[in-house]
Formats: structure tokens, C-alpha cells, sequence
């Protein structure tokens, strides 16, 4: 009895892995030929000078007529991307727009170039419905070893990361999982045994083993279709900082209390504006209930905001100490990830525009002057102790508001270059000035 | 002739054997090992609290004072607002060590950064007569002189003498020679002349003796500067940063003859800013002293004026947009740093808070007018330390009660701990953020 029951155990274990294995082939059959080795030749503004590099990612096709989609890190600043798929086709895509608050690029492929009317896509899945537990596939091209396939499980599917120099996410959770995630992954999907696309792989952790992470695939739909729609994803900004109410309610002795406690509020944003203040609980957004217990909750709610339109109206409900009210605010545009760069070719620098998020990094006191983005050594700029990560304040006396004011004073002492030009920088806390030569007449 | 010759210098070598014991037999019972306890301030997971240091010093005159190096408490006394680090409180528990083996307690006296000397005091139960330093001496590059010193403990402390030849000398404030010396392991040294006669302090540095004559340190040696807490050195302070106003400067003014150091930032309340010195003025002349930097380093000799200047009032004359201009400066002590600020130490949070200096505004780039707190020090797993509080956070408020000083920080807590309430909010500034931590309290719990 006891050795049939076992051969029957056995039995049903070998089926169970055969089906295993089917469902695996089936989900890679469904994915892998809608599968995209990426390689964008990027012109980028690096030691203070213009220079090409050529890097490796992956993408996946999701339309019959050449829609792909990948990461923002892969796709930011492609002169020109050459793309093959996993037939060994091999076409040149254009961009069509980036997002990188949430690493997310959109490529369209040459069809026509190619002599193709249409291409094999994948679909997506539904990420919310993604368990713990859940077997997935991650396929894309690991190290630029093209076309490959690693297997594991969804290890979380709440995973939060607070934001880390140009690490950020505030408005998605990630997909945790121990499938071999590896540089050149990123922009590859990672896929159901149904076979239908459940996020876009990212992240790695380098010095950690089997972590990987993926933006779910609702996240990414809503990217896509706003790229498609409109070139790129414009997004609502308020102006607050939101933290989860999970302890303050428990300072409060408010066990029951729904909301979300606000942090800090940006000077002279919409927040401002309206009188919200750090310490107010808000307790619903357009007479809808909010509620952050939990610091996972907040990038739902931020993206709450940030998908409303542009200059909408925006009432919400306030909890001061004992006193509810309302407040209405008008919400503003989302701030740009990365400014405008300008290459100062003759100085032998680069410079880029301070954005909001830069000067909060900075802790800028304004976002007055242009950032130094690479020194060129040897070179003028070099010669006068300019530095990257100088801020430049000053030109020859006169206030430097943006990148475009630093282009005309720039273009401006060129046309007098024999004198020199003295500008007033300040590195982290310090201000000096520096001076870059002028060429004497011949 | 040859046999006389050898006579002499044999005769020559005898005598530098004897007069080299001689000198061991003489000055080593002056020379002292110096073990001190350091504070350190650490982020690490292992939170050391205290290190043994060891130093060497030098015993003089009747008071029983010892000369060492400023490295006997590291942390500069003076006001920079660049991220600097170091105990924040004086060397404790010094023990000084005699040749002959008794061992006697110490306290700190004070210290000379510009000098880069340290100074101690032995107990008075304890005094011993010291050495007395010849300041009649003259020296001159390439005279030849002896360093006595002491080895470390894994040579059993033994006295090391060592010949040098002075090589390089440095004039201005803190004039000193330099000599080539790789071997002594201590920092400090006592300086004989060829006539054995003590005539300085030889600092070792990495391959060099860094020589300071008696001569030049009398004032010092005789007055040591004494460390009180919270108060910053006896030194002028004029409040600007600046850089070397170079001839590529000048020709860009079209002042071709122009030199001088050029101000790149006022500090605000300064003596500078009081004197209505701007960003971009160019100090020709201190008193009488003419300035001229080409070089970063060459601004040191105006910071030693500046700091050493022997009265209140400075006569700067300075050039602005083509015009020559003298004023007075009202010179005032630096204001204190972080590490010479009271700091309040609340065990049961498990955290130390200090008033908002100077250096420490700068160095956040935060405005003067900024109220609160800074973080100091957390306890490892402690109350604060669960919390999330860490250390270079600035607490603006405490359960909405604003904190502005030391009394209100002292005041909120002592509050709390009547109170004994479960959570504690904190609303603190973090970098560029500001948000809330939560502190969950055990008083209930606590000694477990």
C-alpha cells in the first residue's frame, strides 16, 4: 500500500512538472517573439563635451505596428536606436517619448524601412492581480547576451523605495522577484504563465542576489496610452510631501483616524497658496476619501494627484488638530525630471538647467543659475577651477537666471573674447569667482 | 699627517658618543608619555564611545605645564564652516609617564593651532621641575642640531637621539625650519643645540622634523592659551572667504598692477560686513602689511594676520570697481563651532541636541534665521534611534512646541518625561525636507 501510494506521489509529481514546464514554454511562446534587444547609440554631454556611446538594453513589443516599449534609462538621449528582434530582424526604432519618473520609454519601429507590414506583440496581464508566490519569467538580454529567459517567483508586489539621487519612483510600487534580473534586462518584461506581460524589468540590487524589480504593467499601460496620446505624460503638481499617518494616529491616540499626514509643503506651490500646512491630516481629495496608513499607500495617492489635470480645481478635506475644513487649490505642472543641457563647446564645459527637483537636492535657496554638467581637462574652464556640480551664479557681473540666459551671455562673450570672462560660482555652500581667460588678439 | 687627521676625527667621534649620552643622561627625564582618552562621534553600527590615544611631550619650567601637539585634541577651536570632525569634548583621563616609570594624571590645558602645539598640566601633588629652554640661540639653515626623543612602547620607551640638518626654514607669524628625519616614531622631540643646550620642540611630520625655536614660542610657552567650554579661542575673526585675486584677474579689470586677495562672500553679522566690505572687493593692505596672493596657499599668511592681529581695530584698504578705499574693521572673536557648543544629552531618548551654530547653518546651507536644534548624537537602538531620528537632523518642534535653544529642548523633555506619554512627535528638518518622526516611548518598560 505504502509503495503504491508512493509511486502514484510520484506519478503526479512528474505530470505536475511536465505541466510546469508546458506552462513555462507557453508563456515564453506567447512572449519571445514580441521580444526586442535594444541598442541606442546616445549622444550624450560628458566630460564637458559631446561624445557617442552605444548601450545595451531590451524592450518588448506591444502593437502589430511596431510599438515598443522599454525603460527611460535605456531609451534618454538615443541619437538613434538600433533594435533586433528575437527573429534576428534587425530595424532602427525612433522614440517616441520618455517618462522618467517612472523609467519608461516608448520606441516605434521602423516598419516600413524594413519591408514589414506587421510584427509579432505581446499583451499585458493585470498587475494587480500578481500574488506572492506566482511563477514569472524574465526575458530580455542579461549582460547583452541577447534572447534569454530566467525563471523565479513574484518575491513582493508592494515593494516601496524611498527616492535616491536619480533613483526615484513616487508614484509606482515595484514588482520584487528572484527571476536572474541583470544589467541589459532593463526594459524586458516580465511575464505570467499565462504568457501576458505583468511589469517592465529595472532593477537589480548589485551586491544582493535574485532581487529584481519590475513597474507593474497598470502603471505601464497608463504611461504608454498617455505617451501615445499626448507625447508625453503631463502631471499635476500640488506642492505637498506626504507621509503616512500609521504612527501619527497613534501620537493622536486616534486609532480609527483615515487620511494622510502632510509633511512638508513647498514654498509658493499650490499647497502654499491654498494655507495646508505641515502636520494637517488631508482626509479626502475632490470628496474622495484618502487614507496612507501604510507608506506603500503613498504612491497611489500621489498619483491620485498627479493624474488630474493640469490647472484643475482641487478641494480637499483638512483635519487641523480639532478642527475639520476645506481648502480648494489650483494644481500646477509637474516640475521636469532633467533641464535642458547647453555644451559651452569653447569653454570647455557643460551646463544644465537647475529644475526643481535638482534645487531641492541642493537645497538651493532658488533655482537661479545653471548647473556645471562636465569640465572638458584640458580646457579653459578646467584652467579656471571650474568644477562639475559648480553652480554658475554670475557672468562677467550679470544674474544667470536659466540655460537659455547662460547661452546668450555666453554667445555674448565669445563675441569679446579677448578679455576673459570672470563668473561667480558656488560650489555646495561657498561662492568664488572664476575666471576664464581671455585669447589675446593676434 | 694622515695619523693626525685620524686622531682628530676619532677624537671627534668620541666626543659626539659622549656628548650624545650626555645629553639622553640629561634630557630624557623631560620627556614624557602622554595616554589620553579620545571622544569620538560615530554613525557606525559599533558605537565606540572613547579611544586611548598616546602622544609624547616635552616637561618645562617650575609649573609643571607640558608642551605636546595640537593633535591632543583635534578638533578645531577656531570657526570653519567646512564639514569637519573630531571629539567634541577636550582629551579626559590624560596619564603622563616619566622615564623613570612613575605615572602621574594630567589635565588639558589649552591649545595653538597655528602653532600646532598642545599644552598640559601636570597635578599639582604631583609637580616635577622641568626643563628650562635656552632662547639666546641663534640657528641657520644647515647648522646641525640633535632631536631627542622617545621610542614607542614596543622599543620600552627607549630614548632615540637622531643628528638633522636644518634644510628649509619658513618665515612669517609661526616661523619654523624643516629637517629631514624619518626614523623617530613619536611626534614630539626636544631640540639641542651643538652645544646641548634645549632650544625648541621638533615636531615629526611624515619624513620631516618640523623645527619651532624656544626663541619664537616664549610668549607661548609662558602663557599657554587656556580651553574654556563653550568659548571660542583668543582670535580675531573678520567673516569673509576668499580666493588669490590673480594678474589674469587684474588684466580682466584692466588694473595690471593690482594685487591683493579678492573677497568671494561676506559672512552675514560679520566684522566684515559691519566694515561694508563687499563679494568682489580686493584687499590691498592690512595695517601696514601689504597683501599679495597669487596662490591658494598664500592666503594663509593673511589668515595668520587676521587671527594673530594684536588690537580690536584693522585699517583694511581695499579696491572696488577702480577706487581705492581704506576702513576700519572692529576684529571679534570667531564665533564658536559645533563641537565647542553646550549639548543637551537626554539618555532616556537616547539622543544629544546642540544650538544651531555657525558652521553648521553653512554647512546645510541654511539661512541665519533658522530655529531649532541639531542632532548631535544618537544612541544606538535607542528610543530616537527606533524612531528614525539620526544624527545632523535639526528638530524645529516637539508635540508642536517650537525649539529654539537649549532651555526649550530641555524644558519640552523634562515635560515629557513627567508626562510619560506613549508617542513624542518631532517635526525636524532632514536635508531639504522637512517631516515628522515619531518617537514610541517605553517609560513603562524601562530598565528592562
Amino acid at each position: 500500500m505504502t509503495r503504491f501510494t508512493l509511486f502514484c506521489f510520484l506519478i503526479l509529481a512528474t505530470l505536475r512538472a511536465g505541466d510546469m514546464e508546458d506552462r513555462v514554454r507557453y508563456a515564453r511562446d506567447q512572449v519571445f517573439p514580441a521580444l526586442v534587444h535594444i541598442q541606442p547609440v546616445k549622444e550624450i554631454l560628458i566630460s564637458g563635451e559631446k561624445q557617442k556611446m552605444q548601450v545595451t538594453g531590451s524592450g518588448v513589443i506591444i502593437s502589430p505596428d511596431g510599438y515598443v516599449v522599454t525603460n527611460n534609462h535605456v531609451a534618454e538621449k538615443a541619437r538613434f536606436v538600433r533594435c533586433t528582434l528575437s527573429s534576428r530582424e534587425e530595424l532602427t526604432a525612433r522614440v517616441i517619448g520618455l517618462d522618467p519618473w517612472t523609467d519608461l520609454a516608448m520606441l516605434k519601429l521602423d516598419l516600413e524601412a524594413a519591408g514589414l507590414r506587421r510584427v509579432p506583440y505581446a499583451r499585458f496581464g493585470n498587475s494587480n492581480k500578481t500574488e506572492v508566490g506566482q511563477v514569472v519569467i524574465a526575458l530580455g538580454s542579461p549582460l547583452g547576451l541577447s534572447r534569454s529567459l530566467s525563471m523565479g517567483v513574484i518575491s513582493s508586489v508592494d515593494r516601496y523605495f524611498e527616492d535616491m539621487g536619480d533613483m526615484v519612483s513616487p508614484f509606482n510600487l515595484w514588482l520584487q522577484t528572484d527571476a536572474a534580473i541583470n544589467p541589459g534586462n532593463s526594459g524586458g518584461p516580465l511575464v505570467n504563465l499565462d504568457g501576458r506581460i505583468i511589469g517592465i524589468n529595472a532593477r537589480a540590487v548589485t551586491f544582493g542576489e535574485n532581487l529584481g524589480f519590475a513597474i507593474p504593467a497598470d502603471i505601464v499601460q497608463f504611461v504608454i496610452r498617455q505617451i501615445i496620446d499626448h507625447g508625453e505624460v503631463e502631471r499635476s503638481y500640488v506642492g505637498i510631501h506626504w507621509q503616512e499617518i500609521k504612527d501619527f494616529r497613534r501620537y493622536r491616540k486616534t486609532p480609527d483616524m483615515r487620511g494622510a499626514l502632510v509633511a512638508d509643503v513647498e514654498a509658493d506651490s499650490p499647497a502654499d497658496s491654498a494655507g495646508i500646512r505641515p502636520g494637517d491630516v488631508v482626509t479626502a481629495i475632490n470628496h474622495s476619501p484618502v487614507n496612507a496608513v501604510y507608506r506603500e499607500e503613498l504612491p497611489a495617492l500621489r498619483l491620485r494627484i498627479a493624474n488630474v489635470p493640469v490647472g484643475s480645481r482641487l478641494p480637499m478635506h483638512i483635519q487641523r488638530g480639532d478642527s475639520v475644513f476645506s481648502v480648494q487649490l489650483v494644481t500646477g505642472r509637474h516640475g521636469k525630471f532633467q533641464g535642458t543641457e547647453f555644451n559651452a563647446k569653447t569653454w570647455g564645459m557643460t551646463v544644465e538647467e537647475i529644475t526643481p527637483r535638482i534645487k531641492r537636492q541642493l537645497q538651493l535657496k532658488d533655482a537661479r543659475g545653471v548647473i556645471v554638467s562636465g569640465v572638458k581637462i584640458p580646457g579653459p574652464a578646467f584652467k579656471g577651477d571650474i568644477r562639475r556640480g559648480d553652480i554658475i551664479l554670475r557672468i562677467n557681473g550679470a544674474v544667470i537666471s536659466d540655460v537659455q540666459h547662460f547661452r546668450k551671455r555666453y554667445q555674448k562673450a565669445l563675441r569679446d573674447s579677448e578679455r576673459g570672462v570672470l563668473l561667480m560660482v558656488q560650489t555646495e555652500n561657498s561662492k568664488r569667482f572664476a575666471l576664464i581667460e581671455g585669447v589675446p588678439a593676434q | 699627517m694622515k695619523h693626525i687627521l685620524f686622531v682628530i676625527l676619532f677624537g671627534i667621534s668620541l666626543s659626539a658618543a659622549g656628548d650624545w649620552n650626555k645629553a639622553i643622561h640629561t634630557y630624557r627625564p623631560y620627556l614624557v608619555e602622554i595616554e589620553y582618552f579620545e571622544s569620538i562621534r560615530s554613525n557606525s553600527f559599533i558605537r565606540k564611545r572613547t579611544i586611548t590615544r598616546n602622544l609624547t611631550g616635552i616637561l618645562y619650567g617650575n609649573e609643571g605645564m607640558i608642551v605636546t601637539t595640537s593633535a591632543i585634541f583635534r578638533t578645531g577651536t577656531g570657526f570653519t564652516p567646512l564639514r569637519v570632525t573630531g571629539p567634541n569634548e577636550p582629551p579626559g583621563e590624560i596619564t603622563v609617564r616619566f622615564a623613570d616609570g612613575e605615572e602621574t594624571s594630567a589635565r588639558f590645558v589649552g591649545k595653538d593651532d597655528d602653532w600646532g602645539l598642545g599644552f598640559l598640566q601636570l597635578d599639582s601633588l604631583h609637580r616635577r621641575k622641568g626643563c628650562t629652554f635656552y632662547t639666546q640661540s641663534e640657528v641657520h639653515l644647515g647648522d646641525q642640531l640633535l632631536v631627542l626623543g622617545v621610542l614607542s612602547e614596543a622599543y620600552q620607551s627607549l630614548p632615540f637621539i637622531e643628528a638633522i640638518r636644518l634644510s628649509a626654514r619658513k618665515d612669517g607669524l609661526h616661523p619654523y625650519y624643516l629637517a629631514d628625519g624619518s626614523l623617530l616614531q613619536q611626534p614630539l622631540g626636544l631640540v639641542l643645540d651643538s652645544r646641548n643646550r634645549p632650544i625648541g620642540v621638533a615636531a615629526h611630520d611624515v619624513r620631516l622634523f618640523k623645527i619651532q625655536l624656544a626663541s619664537k614660542l616664549k610668549e607661548l610657552l609662558d602663557k599657554p592659551p587656556v580651553y574654556t567650554p563653550q568659548m571660542s579661542e583668543n582670535k580675531k575673526w573678520l567673516g569673509i572667504t576668499m580666493q588669490p585675486f590673480t594678474r589674469a584677474m587684474a588684466r580682466y579689470f584692466h588694473a595690471d598692477s593690482l594685487r591683493g586677495i579678492l573677497i568671494n562672500d561676506v559672512l552675514e553679522g560679520s566684522p566684515a560686513r559691519q566694515a561694508g566690505l563687499q563679494t568682489g572687493d580686493v584687499l590691498l593692505q592690512l595695517g601696514d602689511f601689504p597683501l599679495l596672493a597669487e596662490r591658494y596657499s598664500d592666503l594663509e599668511h593673511f589668515r595668520e594676520r587676521i587671527r594673530a592681529y594684536p588690537e580690536d581695530s584693522a585699517r583694511v584698504r581695499y579696491w572696488r570697481e577702480g577706487r581705492i578705499t581704506d576702513t576700519h574693521v572692529h576684529l571679534t572673536a570667531p564665533p564658536i563651532n559645533r563641537f565647542l557648543a553646550e549639548s543637551y544629552e537626554d539618555t532616556l531618548y537616547g539622543f544629544s541636541a546642540q544650538p544651531l551654530t555657525r558652521d553648521i547653518l553653512l554647512s546645510a546651507n541654511l539661512d541665519f534665521d533658522t530655529r531649532g536644534m541639531w542632532v548631535s548624537d544618537v544612541t544606538s537602538a535607542g528610543w530616537a534611534d527606533l524612531a528614525g531620528l539620526k544624527i545632523g537632523d535639526i528638530i524645529l518642534s516637539i508635540n508642536n512646541q517650537p525649539v529654539h535653544n537649549l532651555n526649550d529642548i530641555k524644558a519640552r523633555l523634562q515635560a515629557l518625561h513627567k508626562q510619560r506619554p506613549a508617542y513624542v512627535q518631532m517635526f525636524i528638518l532632514r536635508g531639504p525636507e522637512r517631516l515628522f518622526v515619531f518617537i514610541k516611548t517605553k517609560y513603562d518598560t524601562r530598565g528592562d
